[in-house]
């Protein structure tokens, strides 16, 4: 009985700095709710606030990023399908906001007269709304199904997600009597409950949708992470076949989070699309994918809210470099990865933690050799043993 | 932050003596529409012309990403003429300052860049794009706005905004002329070959209808997707329908172009029995692809650089002086600089940039001895254009082989497409509904 | 029949064309502690792949509780009541130990239970309870990444404990541990055979006395012979495929290696250079084939993670010869590094023990001497 007591004083310390961890974190995530819902719409011109909303998008699909790859492992190249699918889903509801009767415009140069059969569902905007984020979700948890029965891991899973990228970027690229090809779909000058979808207080209410629903996905993921399901997976990306052997089937967690996380993209396709007035199939290409990961490496994986300081500080620089230097800004964006990844290669906020820690344990380092010869660790043991 | 650099800019013009300026304003005559060759414009010092204020236009290019290649070039061009103008004494005696944005082959980015420079930089116009993808992904902002494109390429049709001024050539001004030469001299079985994108199935299905409707037959059709180098399929396919010559008509794009006339060559495929027609092969492509894989061949466009007019001599020789002695010129580069020509006759003629709508009106009606020959603003935003078929000779430029007597009138809306049969586009239409598609 | 709680029939698996087992044969009480032993190759681990379901087997069937297990696959088998221990230690070195055992206790295993439902009081509680059984309490909350390699094994164990498994399979769970941690292993494990069935796999021998009830050994894919571990040591078949072919080593040979490694650890302190100079000696003089050499270093590695007082070991040379082999190993392995007080004095003990004329010291140290300065100079 003995050994309880410092069990559960040692629990009862740690608890009550875990409760004061999470208060520290609700303040800041509420604090930034505020900045970018009130202050942000107040300061930043049209223009500027539609970008931001453009970016915030582009939040939501990291943060989907981190949960399978920071926390479970799985490096997704090809979230640009997704995205993409979000994204297209949204754009047909909007293409189809015409007078009854007629058919959205570019169907007239390759003289389709029919409305498509695929595109019959998106008269309606709430089955759009579903099938925006479950289009995306069964596609991921079909394509995450055939990999992971096979138990393919790895680099190897990530080249798959690559290749099955390329087979939906050339698909659509080839649709063009079906989804206009390479063109893709406009939305700008698309109308959305009889307003036109780029008049700015549409824009605006798109802009605090897309603050609500980076709020929304975060809270899904914090949730996500950090109960048993967050350790599972944790467990996953430590040794998958200990999993196996404790009696759980990997294959479905696995399955079960990147549906979560397509489905998460494909909101994120159909917040980016609105606001950026058109949905190309240029969102598939190999780049876009891998620059969704780059956002997660920059900012911290397995951290969340690195996910989206990271999207957004490389978007922002992509933005100031470009527009300050539109004839080099590539090599400056270079340098900059460069920069992060060497010099921070667990990323801002990992880099952030890590610091935080070596000041707080400046003299309890924690770190045991691997192997039990150490006198120390003897000493140490056999004090335990005497307790 | 741009603030910051406004102001250091407006110090700079404002250092410059006033004296000068109203000087050159009373020399200028707003009014008359002056052609780059009758305007003295490199005798005047450049320094001694500002006037404390600008005219602010956009260009908005993929300097970045696989369209860069070509849309430098043509970004060269739109600059060589801000700096003319500006040298003779700027449009309405202000200097055009141009901030470039990159679009990096990249259409959702191309419309960011298209409502900065609309919204953050308020230009007066933009010049831009290449690709119909990215005209059309920017076209909504112009739309919204209600601001002004130039866009110098040639392209499908089948689009007629009152926000775009297209100096490219419309397919009546390139495909149908280059089909019709091809029937008269070349032969009646056409293989079609293409990228796989708006530009060349638009493209092929006008050739289909032509070809039907003049007499000919189309013994095949394919594409590659864009980017794609595996054109041994393609080739074999010509073979088999082709198997005593005939003509291929090509609209591939970029390096798949490179491939596949490399490859053509080697199956022995000669230009005497399988001429090739390339409508996305000009000057520039010629030396990138190699000109022994090419010599023989044809191209259909406005310009070549051997056109022989005084425009032309003299837009070489600028060009050359600026970018160097290994520079060529092409069509799309030849479009990109007399349109940034075109916008500046209508500022003048409407007496200002700012008011778009008066910018607009007076665009309608421009001529312009340009280096490709006269060319006239027309109601539906195109323009007028000379065509030309040229052969590639062993320089690596092009024989004039054939050219209309004068210019054609531009058709946006494809005549032997059963769709839009029929349609016109006039802006300076009053009596229809929408003038930018109406019933003939 | 019905206590059996594993039978395995006529068992064969065929990687194509090489049989990891043959026709092999096996069965077990629920209750008991076997130890299987093998040379290497013998298919030990295949043998405990197919019982868990990671490789399906050929021909022949494995029945677990009445319960045949061909086609189920590997989660569904740890649910029916199989837990098994890897090699090295398999456990999520991102999460605490306390999470660790958490993973493995929950009874619930399917998406719902696991999103919706927080560990239960009699779940908590069983964890308490396997901390304290491992030996781990204090370092509870701890991340288990900077657990020692001892403790990684431990914890593992109590992860397989956590399932609450019918029957436990471990693989060579003392490889690679130190005396104190392999006795810890072995009551762990002792007190374990108690309440459940419990498979071992092992190579290193005084372990395997110190454990074993009945010995099974496989070799070549089948079992060779099954019992007590003194029916199997003196079968002649066992001493010729296992303990007398592979070590290749003799009472007295080990003897040699047991003070040498008393040597290496007489300050507490087994230097990696300490290691290299026995393996390559020893190996060296038991065989001439590199293969056999490399093989003969594992085994001996077993040997050296032992810390015998020397007082017993040396009484045990038979001649001079040996004496003499001792003492050039034993310098050779306190010269390997920088020598220390503490090596000194162990090293003054054994001169006293062996008995040998100061001449012949003289020369021997001498020798070593000149070897290492050469060495240097070098």
């Amino acid at each position: 009985m003995n050994d309880i007591i410092p069990d559960s004083a040692s629990r009862f310390a740690q608890s009550k700095k875990q409760k004061q961890k999470f208060l520290i974190e609700i303040a800041t995530v509420i604090g930034l709710l505020i900045i970018f819902a009130v202050i942000m719409p107040l300061v930043l011109p049209e223009f500027r606030l539609r970008l931001l909303g453009r970016f915030l998008s582009l939040t939501i699909v990291a943060l989907g990023i981190d949960l399978i790859w920071g926390y479970t492992g799985l490096l997704s190249l090809g979230h640009g399908i997704f995205f993409a699918l979000g994204g297209y889903c949204l754009a047909m509801y909007l293409n189809l906001q015409i007078p009854e009767g007629t058919l959205p415009e570019f169907f007239t140069l390759y003289g389709v007269k029919e409305l498509p059969l695929v595109w019959q569902p998106f008269y309606s905007l709430p089955v759009t709304i579903i099938l925006l984020t479950f289009i995306p979700a069964l596609v991921a948890g079909f394509l995450g199904y055939l990999i992971f029965r096979n138990r393919i891991k790895g680099v190897y899973f990530s080249i798959l997600t690559q290749a099955a990228l390329l087979v939906f970027f050339n698909f659509f690229n080839g649709q063009q009597k079906l989804i206009n090809g390479t063109n893709g779909l406009k939305t700008d000058t698309e109308k959305i409950f009889g307003l036109l979808v780029s008049d700015p207080k549409v824009q605006l209410n798109f802009y605090l949708l897309t603050v609500l629903f980076v709020f929304l996905t975060y809270v899904l993921c914090r949730w996500l992470t950090s109960g048993r399901f967050g350790r599972l997976l944790i467990a996953i990306r430590d040794d998958e076949n200990r999993v196996r052997f404790t009696g759980y089937n990997p294959t479905w967690f696995k399955v079960l989070v990147f549906a979560i996380s397509g489905a998460i993209a494909g909101i994120a396709g159909a917040f980016y699309t609105v606001q950026t007035g058109i949905i190309t199939p240029s969102v598939m290409q190999v780049g876009f994918s891998i620059e969704m990961v780059i956002w997660v490496a920059v900012g911290g994986r397995g951290t969340l809210v690195g996910a989206i300081i990271g999207t957004l500080l490389v978007r922002l620089a992509q933005t100031f470099l470009s527009e300050k230097f539109p004839e080099v800004w590539l090599f400056f964006q270079g340098a900059l990865f460069l920069i992060v990844v060497t010099v921070l290669p667990a990323g801002i906020i990992g880099g952030i933690r890590q610091l935080m820690i070596n000041i707080e344990n400046r003299q309890k380092v924690v770190t045991y050799p691997a192997i039990d010869i150490n006198p120390e660790i003897q000493a140490e043991k056999e004090e335990l043993e005497h307790e | 932050m741009s603030n910051r650099f406004d102001r250091r800019k407006f110090l700079l013009y404002g250092g410059a003596t006033l004296g000068s300026s109203i000087f050159l304003k009373a020399c200028q005559s707003p009014d008359t529409a002056t052609p780059p060759e009758t305007d003295p414009g490199t005798e005047t010092p450049p320094d001694t012309t500002a006037t404390g204020d600008t005219i602010k236009v956009g260009i908005l290019h993929s300097l970045s990403g696989t369209m860069a290649i070509s849309e430098t070039t043509v970004v060269d061009a739109e600059n060589l003429a801000i700096k003319e103008i500006n040298a003779a004494g700027g449009v309405l005696g202000k200097q055009i300052e141009a901030v470039t944005e990159d679009g990096a082959s990249d259409w959702p980015t191309f419309a960011e860049k298209a409502r900065k420079l609309i919204d953050q930089d308020e230009v007066v116009t933009i010049f831009g794009c290449w690709t119909s993808a990215s005209r059309k992904a920017v076209l909504p902002v112009f739309e919204e706005k209600n601001h002004m494109l130039w866009y110098p390429v040639q392209y499908e049709g089948q689009e007629c905004s009152k926000n775009i001024f297209y100096t490219g050539a419309a397919p009546n001004q390139q495909i149908e002329p280059a089909v019709d030469w091809l029937l008269e001299n070349k032969g009646k079985e056409f293989f079609l070959v293409g990228s796989d994108y708006v530009f060349p199935r638009t493209a092929n299905n006008i050739i289909k209808e032509q070809l039907k409707a003049n007499g000919g037959t189309t013994v095949g059709e394919d594409y590659l997707p864009l980017g794609n180098t595996e054109v041994t399929p393609i080739i074999t396919k010509i073979k088999q329908a082709l198997p005593n010559g005939g003509v291929i008509f090509n609209s591939l794009n970029g390096d798949s172009n490179v491939a596949f006339f490399k490859q053509i060559q080697a199956a022995g495929l000669t230009p005497d029995k399988y001429p090739v027609m390339s409508v996305s092969v000009a000057e520039e492509e010629v030396r990138q692809i190699g000109t022994e894989y090419l010599v023989g061949h044809y191209a259909a466009w406005n310009y070549f650089q051997t056109v022989d007019t005084p425009a032309n001599t003299k837009f070489v020789e600028a060009f050359k002086a600026e970018y160097g002695d290994d520079r060529v010129t092409n069509d799309p580069m030849e479009a990109a600089y007399i349109m940034v020509y075109l916008w500046k006759q209508a500022v003048e003629k409407a007496g200002t940039a700012d008011d778009l709508e008066a910018v607009r009106a007076a665009a309608v009606g421009q001529t312009l001895e340009a280096p490709e020959g006269t060319v006239t603003m027309s109601g539906n935003h195109h323009i007028s254009k000379t065509v030309r078929i040229g052969e590639v000779r062993d320089d690596g430029l092009f024989d004039v082989v054939s050219s209309t007597d004068g210019p054609i009138d531009p058709i946006p809306w494809n005549q032997y497409v059963p769709e839009t049969k029929g349609y016109a586009c006039d802006w300076t239409k009053t009596d229809v509904d929408n003038p930018g598609k109406y019933k003939i | 029949m019905n206590d059996n709680i594993l039978v395995i029939d006529n068992l064969t698996v065929d990687f194509e064309g090489f049989k990891a087992l043959n026709q092999l044969n096996f069965s077990m009480k629920s209750g008991e502690l076997r130890v299987i032993i093998g040379p290497n190759g013998a298919g030990k681990t295949t043998f405990l792949d197919v019982i868990t379901g990671k490789v399906q087997p050929t021909e022949g069937s494995v029945t677990f509780n009445g319960k045949n297990l061909r086609n189920i696959s590997e989660h569904d088998i740890a649910r029916l009541g199989i837990g098994r221990k890897f090699q090295t230690p398999r456990i999520y070195v991102n999460l605490t130990v306390r999470e660790n055992l958490d993973l493995a206790v929950n009874t619930n295993k399917n998406f719902v239970s696991i999103l919706f439902r927080k560990s239960s009081s009699p779940e908590k509680r069983t964890v308490s309870g396997l901390l304290e059984t491992i030996g781990l309490i204090a370092k509870a909350d701890l991340q288990s990444e900077y657990l020692s390699h001892g403790e990684k094994q431990r914890l593992e164990i109590g992860m397989l404990v956590a399932q609450s498994p019918d029957l436990l399979l471990v693989d060579e769970p003392v490889a690679g541990l130190t005396d104190e941690e392999t006795e810890n292993v072995g009551n762990l494990l002792m007190n374990l055979a108690e309440s459940h069935s419990i498979i071992v796999i092992e190579h290193d021998m005084e372990f395997v006395r110190q454990i074993a009830r009945n010995v099974t050994v496989l070799h070549q894919g089948s079992v060779l012979c099954e019992g007590t571990m003194d029916v199997v040591q003196n079968d002649p078949r066992v001493i010729e495929v296992y303990l007398g072919e592979a070590p290749s080593m003799s009472e007295e040979q080990i003897n040699i290696i047991r003070i040498a490694a008393s040597m290496a650890w007489a300050d507490n302190n087994f230097a990696p250079e300490q290691l290299e100079v026995i393996l390559s000696n020893l190996s060296r003089e038991f065989s001439d084939s590199l293969m056999h050499q490399m093989d003969l270093q594992q085994e001996l590695k077993n040997y050296l993670a032992k810390n015998i007082p020397l007082e017993e070991l040396v009484p045990q040379l038979k001649n001079i010869e040996q004496r003499e082999k001792v003492l050039r190993l034993s310098y050779e392995i306190i010269r390997s590094n920088e020598i220390n007080e503490q090596e000194i004095v162990v090293y003054q003990r054994l001169l006293e023990l062996l008995d040998l004329p100061t001449e012949l010291i003289k020369e021997v140290e001498t020798e070593i001497e000149a070897k290492y300065d050469k060495r240097i100079n070098n």
